[in-house]
């Protein structure tokens, strides 16, 4: 099998929900030494069929989580690839984005699909967990000046203490937009609590992200 | 069931389960309720017959689904509303004296059976109870055949909602319907292993998935079982992963369907009336149908084969009673005016020839003013 093949089966794999073809997908592209960037693409390409496949109802989501599996898998592997200066050299040049589950909420679910599919979608992502206090995220957000905060709760009662974090995040770091999403909102509770970007969906975050970063400042309010 | 024992059920204030009486002398009463509805106000109960049986009667029946909510009427912590029987008891009794409402939904958090089950459980001041997942009780896929199989009449936190169940029951007599509530036994089992770490072990070991269902189904049927002798007229179950928010429909219809259909039988045998309650996006009612043949369907967004809420009515409206649909966002940020035209929309496509019964998609929210409440029961006595 030549590379082009042989990243065609690493694509493959991604999808098909069995972690042991995925490491000998990616046992093969170690041994023809694929490149990089070339085994990243073949992942991410996966992942967004994945996520494609979500978005019109041939996946559901156990096939999805499994998809994310297999892209990390494969991501793992590449970190052997390049020395751990080069990797922090690399992510540092990506737009950044803080992302968890408020205090309140231990439902991390969708959190974690959003945070791999936005790493798939070259963002750099810094996953804060579940239940997680204000201050952490404030002490994130400083070290890294976020381009993006991503919250979620899939319950109601942490929506409050959401808002407050929204308040004060908005204060301090006003170039850092703020995606909010979960089973108790709807866009028009997202713009009340202050985000400038909802999305319905786990799935379709990457779009709203990238709606949200390149509106105009000062028109970043969500649209109903 | 004969004549007599109705009589006698009703002349001790209780509830007799409509399911054992015959369906013609259940659709005259109904019919002749709904005909005296036409002059004079009804009861609740006579309401809920009224609409399970396909009329109409005086208003929409509703329920505003008031669990942690009304905690801020009796003053109750959320902690006391999981675990102590009196105290939550009173809260739903004084949500139903205080705010309304045709029929009072006995859901707590989602926690009582994960929790008998051995799964460790926080109770935090400001919210509803949820699972500590750091600690999953079943840690590995071969920790499905190792679930223990409980007597729930013993265990701490079923045995306490069965007290709680108990007083209500009692509490509302003839002058309110009660209904029960399990929670399905995948919902269970993720709680138990983490709803992520679960949905993969459906897809890649099924077989396994399913001996943990058929032990925790062994014991939810006990429990129904329970709360249906204690004189609940409906109990409900949650299959929320019967949706897109879950598995897809035909791993659902293979793994929890078998289940959750034997928990409906032994409901039904009981002539207790059998709900599901799933508060998914697109949810299958086609397949949960299929599996458990419900009579009440409560859901928080349109099902996966419906375009608009009138095909709903149009494709299930004479199979099932539908309860629903007033979405958690609304309730949330909406003034009382929008949600009452919200009820009003709904009561427009969903009561024409009963079958419906207006409620919020999903338990209210408890940590909101209770405004909107008032509202969905306001709501109901004007536009029906």
């Amino acid at each position: 099998m030549n590379k082009t093949d042989i990243l065609i089966d690493l694509e493959q794999s991604v999808l098909s929900k069995n972690p042991d073809v995925t490491n000998r997908a990616l046992q093969a592209v170690k041994k023809a030494k694929c490149p990089a960037d070339d085994i990243l693409k073949a992942l991410t390409k996966g992942l967004e069929k994945a996520r494609e496949g979500f978005k019109d109802d041939r996946y559901s989501i156990p096939d999805l989580l499994l998809a994310i599996d297999a892209y990390r898998l494969g991501v793992n592997l590449l970190k052997t690839y390049s020395s751990s200066s080069d990797v922090q050299k690399e992510k540092k040049s990506r737009l950044q984005v803080v992302i968890g589950v408020v205090e309140g909420d231990v439902h991390d679910m969708g959190k974690n699909i959003v945070a791999a599919v936005l790493e798939a979608s070259g963002y750099c992502v810094h996953d804060m967990g579940r239940n997680t206090p204000n201050e952490v995220f404030l002490d994130k957000l400083e070290s890294t000046k976020a381009d993006v905060l991503a919250l979620s709760t899939m319950m109601s009662t942490p929506i409050d203490n959401m808002a407050e974090l929204i308040r004060v995040v908005k204060k301090m770091y006003p170039q850092t937009v703020i995606i909010v999403g979960g089973a108790p909102f709807d866009a028009k509770l997202a713009r009340q609590i202050g985000a400038h970007g909802y999305a319905e969906n786990a799935i379709l975050v990457p779009e709203e992200t990238k709606r949200v970063l390149y509106t105009p400042p000062g028109n970043k309010q969500l649209y109903l | 069931m004969s004549f007599w024992r109705v009589l006698k059920d009703l002349k001790q204030g209780k509830i007799p389960p409509v399911g054992t009486i015959p369906e013609s002398i259940l659709d005259f009463a109904a019919g002749a309720v709904s005909f005296r509805g036409r002059f004079k106000t009804l009861g609740s109960l006579e309401r809920l017959l009224t609409t399970i049986r396909h009329k109409e009667p005086d208003q929409v029946p509703v329920t505003p689904i008031l669990g942690g909510g009304a905690r801020q009427i009796s003053g109750i912590t959320f902690p006391d509303h999981s675990l102590n029987a009196e105290k939550t008891a009173q809260a739903f009794l004084d949500g139903w004296r205080f705010v309304g409402g045709d029929l009072v939904i006995l859901m707590l958090d989602l926690s009582v059976e994960a929790a008998d089950f051995g799964q460790k459980i926080e109770y935090p001041a400001n919210s509803t109870a949820f699972p500590d997942y750091d600690t999953p009780c079943i840690k590995d896929v071969d920790g499905y055949a190792r679930i223990p199989s409980i007597d729930p009449l013993k265990t701490p936190r079923m045995s306490e909602f069965l007290r709680m169940c108990r007083i209500v029951v009692k509490e509302l007599g003839l002058k309110g319907n009660a209904c029960g509530f399990v929670f399905g036994p995948l919902g269970v089992l993720a709680m138990m292993r983490g709803a992520e770490q679960l949905f993969k072990d459906c897809v890649r070991y099924p077989e396994k998935v399913k001996k943990g269902c058929e032990i925790i189904t062994g014991v939810l049927i006990e429990y129904a079982q329970a709360q249906c002798d204690i004189g609940v007229p409906a109990l409900a179950i949650d299959t929320l992963f019967a949706s897109r928010n879950g598995l897809s429909k035909k791993l659902w219809e293979e793994i929890e369907g078998p289940f959750a259909g034997e928990i409906s039988r032994a409901v039904k045998k009981k002539g207790v009336l059998f709900a599901v309650h799933n508060c998914g996006h697109d949810n299958y009612f086609d397949a949960q149908i299929r599996s458990m043949e419900p009579d009440i369907i409560s859901f928080a967004h349109l099902p996966d084969d419906c375009k608009d809420r009138k095909e709903l009515k149009q494709k299930y409206g004479d199979q099932i009673t539908l309860v629903g649909y007033v979405e958690t966002p609304l309730l949330t940020h909406g003034t009382p005016v929008e949600v009452m035209d919200e009820c009003r929309r709904m009561i427009d496509d969903l009561a024409p020839g009963g079958g419906f019964i207006l409620a919020p998609g999903c338990e209210y929210p408890p940590n909101i003013p209770l405004t909107n409440a008032f509202a969905m029961i306001k709501a109901a006595e004007k536009y029906s």
